[in-house]
């Protein structure tokens, strides 16, 4: 538990609410912002970790290339 | 209604073990993102002490916590009145508000997990309907 803080602290450091908005509509297209405040925690969170995922995975595969 | 809106609200049933010992199973739904914030204050205090994470929380994120489980007890017994959940959110704070932390924060079990991959799955499945400039 106390790990996961650490890792929203860091989120909170890294993007606000535009980032996060901006971010997940890059990737699942259009939200609005009353829409996303709305959304439960775990998934918002859970749908920025599948990004993250996605662009290491990305990145790896261009490296290879 | 947003696209979103069919995979929000899905209550997680958790045993409460009360103080007096009898067990009950509540079905709790997670906070919105804009509790977020709040959860962040809570972070900076809690667990400044791995061995007592309680130990150090002044009077305001005491308030914040509370909060956050009668509102997180008014999402999920909406039909419930206002004032027996207050009560029943003051007297079992200090039980709840680890299983509240921990149902907002924590995705480390396998069917938590499994449930994600659903919920990709179904993201994915809806954004393949979604007409594009090409279709159109």
């Amino acid at each position: 538990m106390l790990e996961r803080f650490r890792q929203i602290k860091q989120l909170d450091e890294d993007e606000n609410l535009i980032g996060i908005h901006d971010e997940l509509m890059r990737n699942y297209g259009y939200i609005s912002i009353y829409e996303l405040k709305k959304m439960p925690i775990p998934t918002v969170l859970e749908l920025l970790d599948q990004i993250r995922k996605y662009k290491e995975r990305l990145k790896r595969s261009l490296r290879k290339r | 209604m947003g696209r979103f809106n069919k995979y929000l609200g899905e209550a997680e049933e958790i045993e409460i073990e009360y103080k007096n010992g009898t067990k009950e199973i509540l079905k709790l739904k997670p906070l919105e993102w804009t509790d977020i914030k709040n959860l962040l204050l809570i972070g900076k205090d809690f667990g400044k002490n791995t061995e007592n994470p309680l130990e150090g929380i002044n009077e305001k994120t005491i308030d914040l916590m509370q909060d956050m489980v009668l509102k997180t007890m008014k999402l999920s017994y909406p039909e419930e009145p206002e004032d027996e959940l207050k009560a029943f959110a003051t007297k079992n704070f200090m039980i709840l508000i680890p299983i509240i932390i921990d149902l907002n924060l924590n995705v480390g079990s396998s069917e938590k997990l499994e449930k994600i991959k659903q919920l990709q799955k179904r993201v994915k499945e809806d954004a393949r309907k979604i007409p594009t400039d090409k279709t159109a």
